[in-house]
C-alpha cells in the first residue's frame, strides 16, 4: 500500500492525473483508516499465524527450546507416517458425506421449492441441526449411541435387538456414524443454499417443462440441476472443506479418534502432536499440509464468491 | 449573493470520455439558468462539477469570485436537489430538512425555527414527523426542496428534479419551484431535458450538445433566433423546418429560392440577420418554425409556397400537417457540419415540410394548398457550419 | 421512489424464496416424500425433546428408560447443572465472549465496508481482495501458532484471546457482506450528505450506519451463532475454569465414568437455548447471511 501517494498535495499535480472513477468521497487518507481495523485483524490473527505455521513447518520445535531448522524433514516424515496417512485417508472417507449431502439436499430443496405440503415447517426445522453447537451434537450422539443408550434401547423395543451394537466403539461403525452425523448437522445449510439458488432461477423454465409433461424428477434433473451448476459446485466445496477441516468437535466428543485410529482426522492429529505430544514443528507441517489441501478446494470457493467483481 | 462563473470547464472521465468540453457560462446573481440538452450531453456532469461531486479536469468554476475547484462540496455554499430526491429513509421529514443545519452545529432552537418556517412555505407542516417512505412523490420532492432551501445557500443545483413525477404533479411542482426561487432570489442552475420546463422556468437557457455549449440566451431568443441548426431543431416540438435555399441578392431586394418558390425577405428578417444580405447570394439553409407556416385565406401574398398535403395529424388542440413542396428538400446538411456525423435526424423525413395549425383548419390529403410565411418567419444558417448567419 | 425506501422495505426473504412457484400436482410418490421429510424434521427436533425429557428425569428414571416421557419431573438436573456443574458460569462467559465478538465484528465490518464501498483511495480494490483472501485459510491449520501467539501476547485464558481471534476469522466474510450491502445503497444519499455539510465521519454515523441496519442485524445473528458455538479455539485458549465457555464447559459433564446423564443433557440444553432462541426470533437475518454468502 502506498501511503506516500495518499499525502500528495491536492491541486495541479493531483488533478492532472485525473481520477479514474466517480469520486464518491474525498480524502484518501480516511479510506486507509477506516479499513485499517479489518486489515490489522486479519494480518495479526490469520496472516501472522499463517506465516508462523509455515515457518515452523520447516523446524523441529518443542515449544520450549528455540525451533531448529530442519528443511523438508517434517514433510518427508509425513509421507511415511502411518498415522498421518491414516488421518488423511479418514478425511477422504469423511468426504463420503459430500455426495450424500449434495444430492440429498438438492432433492429436499426441490421438494420445498415445489411447495410440498408443510414446506414452511420443513424449511424452518431443517435448519435447526445447523444451529446446535457441533459440540452439543457430538455429545448428544455419543449419549444416544451408548451401548445401553436410547438407540439400542429403541432397537430392542421394536424387536431388532439383534442389531444392537456398540456403535462408537466398533471399528466398523464409528466412522459411518460420524459421517451420518455430519450429514445430518449440515443438510439444512445446504438446503438453504440450494433454495436460494432455485429462487434465482426463472420459474418459467420449470413451468414450461411441466406443461410439456415433465414430472418431479425430470424437472429436478433436467431443469434445475443443470441451471444450478454453480450452486451445486458451491455446496460441494463447502461440504468437502467441512470433511477436511471442521471435523474436530465431532471427533473430540464422539470417539477421540478411535477405536484405534479409525476415526482419527488430520485436524485431530495437529491437536494431538502439537498439544499432547509437544512436536510443534511437525504439527505445524501438518497444518501447512491441511491448509494446502483446503486451499485447493477453497480456491474454487473464492472464485465463486468473487465472481462478478470487476 | 451568488454569481456563478464557469470558465473553459472541461471534464474527462477516467475511461477517456470527454463529457464536458470547454464550458463558459456566467450566471448572474439571482438568475435562474436552465441547462438543456439531449440525454448524455453532459448536463449532469457539469452540475456535479459545480457541486464538487466530480473533479474538474480543466478550467475554473467560481462562485462570487471564489474559485471552487479545490473546495470541498460542503464548503461551497451550494445546495442540490437530486432527481431521486436522495432523502434519508431512516430520518423523519424534520430530520431530513434539518440535516444540513445539524451539520453546521446550529442550536436546536434555531434549527426547529428554520425547519418550521420552511415546512410552512412548502406546506409540509403536517408531514414533519413522517418518514420519506410514507410520503407521496410530490411531498418527497418538497422535502428535497426544503432541505436545500433551509440552508439559504448562494446557489441551488437541481438535476431533473421533476422527472420522477407524473405529468400533472410536474406542472404543479414546476410552478412551486418557480415561486420558491423567485421568493428567495437564490441563483439556480437547473438541469433538464424537458423543453417546457426550460422555457417556463429559465431566465436564460443554456443548450448543450455532446459536451459543447450551443447557445445561451433567454428562452424566447433561443426559440426565435436559434444560434445554429441543432438548437433550431432541438427546441420546439416539433422543431424548426430546415430547407435548402438559394439566396438571391439584387440591389436592395433580397429573396431566397426554396424549391420552385421564390420568397422575398421582409424587413424584420433583413434587420435581424444583416449578414444575410452581405453574403450576396449562394446556398443557405432556411429555417421556418412550423407555426409560421400559415394558410393565407385568400389574401394575396408574395411570400407564398405551393404545397401538397401528404398527411395530417390531429392533436386535439393543434393540427400537424406534412407537405411536400415541388422542387424542395428538407435540408440534410446541418448536423454533418456540426459534428461530422450522419445527418440522419434531419434527412430522414423525406422532403416534407411540417406545419402546425389551429384546430379549426382542415386539409384533404393529396390536395394542393398555398401556404404563406409569417412576417419574420425565416432564419438563415450557413449550410457548411450550420451556424446562424 | 425506490431510492428512498429500498433498503428497509423488502419483502421477507424467506417468502420470496418459495412463493413464486405454484404448488405441484399430486403424484404417487408424494406420500413417501412427505413421510421422508417428516422423519427428517422429527430428527431435527429430536435433540431438543430428548434433552428436555432427559433433563427432567432423575438418574434412576434415566437408567430405567431414556426415551418416552419422563415418569418423574424434577428440575434438579437443571439446578445442579447450572450451579454445581458450573454451567451458569460457562454461559456467562460465553455471553461475554459472544457480546464482545459481535460488537467488535460489527465495528470492523462497518468501518471496512464503508472504506471499501463508499470511499476512493489508492489500493482499495487490492486491499479488499487481500482481506477477502483469508477465507481460504482453514482456522484449524493455525491451532499451534495461534496458541503461541496468544500466549506471547499474554492473552491465554482471557476473553480477549477468543474475541480477537473470532473477529479476525470472520472478518473476511463480514467485510464481504457489509461491502456488498453498502455498494447497493444509492450514491446520491452519500453525495447529498457531502453537499449538506456532513464530513466523512458524520456521514458514517448519521447516514451509513442507520441505513446499514439490516446488514448489521444479519451479521450480528451470524456472529452470535459462530461465537457461541465455537469449540476448538475455546478449548485451546480458555483453559481455566473462570473463563471457560459453555461449549468447552459442558464437556466436563461427559466424563468417562459415572456420568450423571440428566445433568449432562440439562447442561447441553442450557447451552443450546440461547442460540435456538436467536434462531427462532431472527431466522430471516440468518437466512440472509447464508444466502448472501453463498449465492451473491
Ligand atoms: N462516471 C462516469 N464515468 C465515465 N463516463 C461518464 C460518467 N458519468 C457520465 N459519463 C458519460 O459522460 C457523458 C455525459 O453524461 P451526463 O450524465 O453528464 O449526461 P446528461 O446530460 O446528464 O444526460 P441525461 O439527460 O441522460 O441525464 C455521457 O456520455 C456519459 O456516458
Ligand atoms: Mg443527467
Amino acid at each position: 500500500m502506498t501511503t506516500l501517494t495518499a499525502r500528495l498535495p491536492k491541486g495541479r499535480l493531483a488533478r492532472s492525473h485525473g481520477s479514474p472513477k466517480r469520486r464518491r468521497a474525498r480524502g484518501s487518507r480516511w479510506g486507509y483508516i477506516y479499513a485499517a481495523p479489518a486489515v490489522a485483524l486479519v494480518i495479526a490473527f490469520i496472516g501472522v499465524p499463517l506465516g508462523s505455521v509455515i515457518y515452523h513447518g520447516f523446524t523441529s520445535w518443542n515449544g520450549f527450546s528455540p525451533p531448529r531448522w530442519v528443511g523438508l524433514d517434517n514433510f518427508k516424515v509425513m509421507w511415511e507416517d502411518p498415522i498421518f496417512l491414516r488421518a488423511i485417508r479418514n478425511n477422504v472417507l469423511f468426504a463420503l458425506s459430500v455426495p450424500i449431502e449434495v444430492v440429498g439436499a438438492l432433492i429436499l430443496a426441490h421438494l420445498i421449492h415445489e411447495r410440498i405440503p408443510g414446506w414452511r415447517f420443513f424449511r424452518s426445522t431443517f435448519f435447526l441441526p445447523a444451529i446446535y453447537s457441533t459440540v452439543v451434537i457430538g455429545i448428544l450422539t455419543s449419549v444416544v449411541l451408548l451401548p445401553q443408550g436410547p438407540f439400542n434401547q429403541f432397537l430392542g423395543d421394536v424387536g431388532l435387538s439383534g442389531l444392537q451394537h456398540n456403535w462408537l466403539e466398533s471399528t466398523g461403525t464409528a466412522l459411518g456414524a460420524i459421517i451420518l452425523v455430519v450429514v445430518w448437522a449440515n443438510f439444512g445449510y445446504s438446503v438453504l443454499i440450494y433454495l436460494a439458488g432455485m429462487t434465482s432461477l426463472d420459474p418459467q423454465l420449470a413451468e414450461a417443462a411441466r406443461l410439456d409433461g415433465a414430472g418431479f424428477w425430470k424437472i429436478l434433473w433436467k431443469v434445475h440441476a443443470p441451471n444450478l451448476r454453480r450452486v451445486i459446485e458451491l455446496v460441494f466445496v463447502i461440504n468437502t472443506i467441512t470433511a477436511f477441516a471442521y471435523m474436530l468437535p465431532y471427533i473430540y466428543t464422539m470417539t477421540h479418534g478411535g477405536p484405534g485410529y479409525s476415526t482419527f482426522a488430520t485436524e485431530y492429529y495437529i491437536y494431538e502432536t502439537g498439544f499432547s505430544g509437544g512436536h510443534l514443528g511437525y504439527a505445524s507441517a501438518i497444518g501447512v499440509m491441511l491448509a494446502l489441501i483446503v486451499l485447493v478446494i477453497g480456491a474454487v470457493q473464492i472464485r465463486v464468491l468473487t465472481r462478478g467483481e470487476k | 449573493m451568488g454569481r456563478l462563473v464557469l470558465d473553459k470547464v472541461r471534464k474527462q472521465y477516467g475511461d477517456g470520455v470527454v463529457a464536458v468540453k470547454g464550458l463558459d457560462i456566467d450566471v448572474a446573481d439571482g438568475e435562474f439558468l436552465v441547462l438543456l440538452g439531449p440525454s448524455g450531453c453532459g448536463k449532469t456532469t457539469a452540475l456535479r462539477m459545480v457541486a464538487g461531486l466530480e473533479e474538474i479536469t480543466d478550467g475554473t468554476i467560481e462562485l462570487d469570485g471564489r474559485v471552487l475547484n479545490d473546495v470541498e462540496p460542503r464548503a461551497r455554499d451550494v445546495a442540490m436537489v437530486f432527481q431521486n430526491y436522495a432523502l434519508y429513509p431512516h430520518m423523519s421529514v424534520r430530520a431530513n430538512i434539518g440535516f444540513p443545519l445539524k451539520q453546521r452545529k446550529l442550536g436546536k432552537a434555531e434549527r426547529e425555527e428554520r425547519i418550521g418556517a420552511v415546512a410552512e412555505t412548502l406546506g409540509l407542516v403536517e408531514q414533519l414527523d413522517k418518514k420519506p417512505g410514507q410520503l407521496s412523490g410530490g411531498q418527497r420532492q418538497r422535502v428535497a426542496m426544503g432541505r436545500a432551501i433551509v440552508r439559504e445557500p448562494s446557489l441551488f443545483l437541481m438535476d431533473e428534479p421533476l422527472s420522477n413525477l407524473d405529468a400533472k404533479l410536474r406542472v404543479q411542482m414546476r410552478i412551486e419551484i418557480h415561486a420558491v426561487q423567485r421568493r428567495f432570489g437564490t441563483t439556480t442552475l437547473y438541469v433538464t431535458h424537458d423543453q417546457v420546463e426550460a422555457m417556463t422556468l429559465g431566465d436564460r437557457v443554456a443548450v448543450m450538445r455532446e459536451g459543447v455549449l450551443q447557445q445561451i440566451a433567454t428562452p424566447a431568443e433561443a426559440y426565435g433566433a436559434p444560434a445554429n441548426v441543432f438548437v433550431a431543431t432541438f427546441l420546439g416540438n416539433p422543431g424548426m423546418n430546415l430547407f435548402d435555399g438559394e439566396l438571391e441578392v439584387d440591389g436592395d431586394a433580397v429573396a431566397v429560392r426554396i424549391g420552385e418558390a421564390r420568397v422575398p425577405l421582409d424587413e424584420a428578417e433583413l434587420r435581424s440577420q444583416p449578414a444575410v444580405r452581405a453574403r450576396g447570394g449562394g446556398a443557405v439553409v432556411v429555417g421556418v418554425r412550423p407555426e409560421c407556416l400559415v394558410v393565407p385565406n385568400g389574401i394575396a401574398t408574395d411570400r407564398g409556397l405551393g404545397a401538397k398535403v401528404e398527411l395530417t395529424e390531429d392533436l386535439g388542440s393543434n393540427v400537424l400537417a406534412y407537405f411536400s413542396i415541388p422542387g424542395m428538400h428538407r435540408t440534410p446538411v446541418a448536423p454533418a457540419a456540426v459534428d461530422g456525423k450522419s445527418p440522419a435526424a434531419a434527412g430522414a423525413r423525406d422532403a416534407w415540410a411540417l406545419g402546425r395549425f389551429g384546430r379549426n383548419i382542415h386539409f384533404d390529403s393529396g390536395s394542393s394548398v398555398r401556404l404563406a410565411l409569417e412576417p419574420g418567419a425565416m432564419r438563415f444558417f450557413d449550410p457548411d457550419s450550420g451556424t446562424a448567419i | 421512489m425506490e431510492a428512498a425506501t429500498a433498503p428497509t422495505a423488502r419483502p421477507g426473504l424467506w417468502d420470496r424464496m418459495v412463493e413464486r412457484v405454484p404448488p405441484i400436482h399430486r403424484s404417487p410418490s408424494r406420500a413417501a416424500q412427505i413421510v421422508g421429510m417428516l422423519l427428517l424434521a422429527i430428527s431435527a427436533i429430536f435433540p431438543l425433546l430428548f434433552m428436555l425429557s432427559g433433563a427432567l428425569r432423575t438418574p434412576a428414571d434415566w437408567n430405567h428408560s431414556q426415551l418416552g416421557l419422563p415418569t418423574t419431573s424434577s428440575l434438579e438436573a437443571f439446578t445442579s447443572a447450572w450451579g454445581s456443574a458450573n454451567i451458569g458460569l460457562y454461559i456467562r462467559n460465553s455471553a461475554i465472549v459472544t457480546t464482545g465478538t459481535v460488537i467488535l465484528s460489527l465495528i470492523v465490518a462497518a468501518t471496512a465496508g464503508y472504506a471499501f464501498s463508499q470511499q476512493d483511495w489508492r489500493g482499495k480494490r487490492a486491499t479488499y481482495l487481500f482481506v477477502l483472501a483469508w477465507l481460504a485459510v482453514p482456522p484449524v491449520a493455525l491451532m499451534v501458532p495461534v496458541y503461541y501467539e496468544m500466549s506471547s501476547l499474554g492473552l491465554i485464558n482471557t476473553y480477549w484471546s477468543v474475541i480477537l481471534l473470532y473477529t479476525a476469522l470472520n472478518t473476511p466474510f463480514n467485510v464481504y457482506l457489509m461491502t456488498s450491502y453498502l455498494r447497493g445503497l444509492p450514491d446520491e444519499l452519500m453525495e447529498a450528505a457531502r453537499i449538506d455539510g456532513a464530513g466523512i465521519h458524520a456521514t458514517f454515523v448519521q447516514v451509513i450506519l442507520p441505513m446499514a441496519r439490516p446488514a448489521l442485524a444479519t451479521l450480528a445473528v451470524f456472529n452470535v451463532l459462530y461465537a457461541w458455538n465455537e469449540f476448538v479455539f475455546a478449548l485451546l485458549l480458555l483453559q481455566t475454569e473462570s473463563v471457560k465457555t459453555a461449549t468447552v464447559g459442558v464437556l466436563q459433564l461427559q466424563g468417562r465414568f459415572s456420568v450423571n446423564y440428566p445433568v449432562l443433557v440439562a447442561g447441553l440444553l442450557l447451552t443450546s437455548l440461547p442460540v435456538i432462541g436467536v434462531y427462532l426470533f431472527f431466522q430471516r437475518y440468518l437466512v440472509r447471511a447464508i444466502v448472501a454468502g453463498a449465492v451473491k
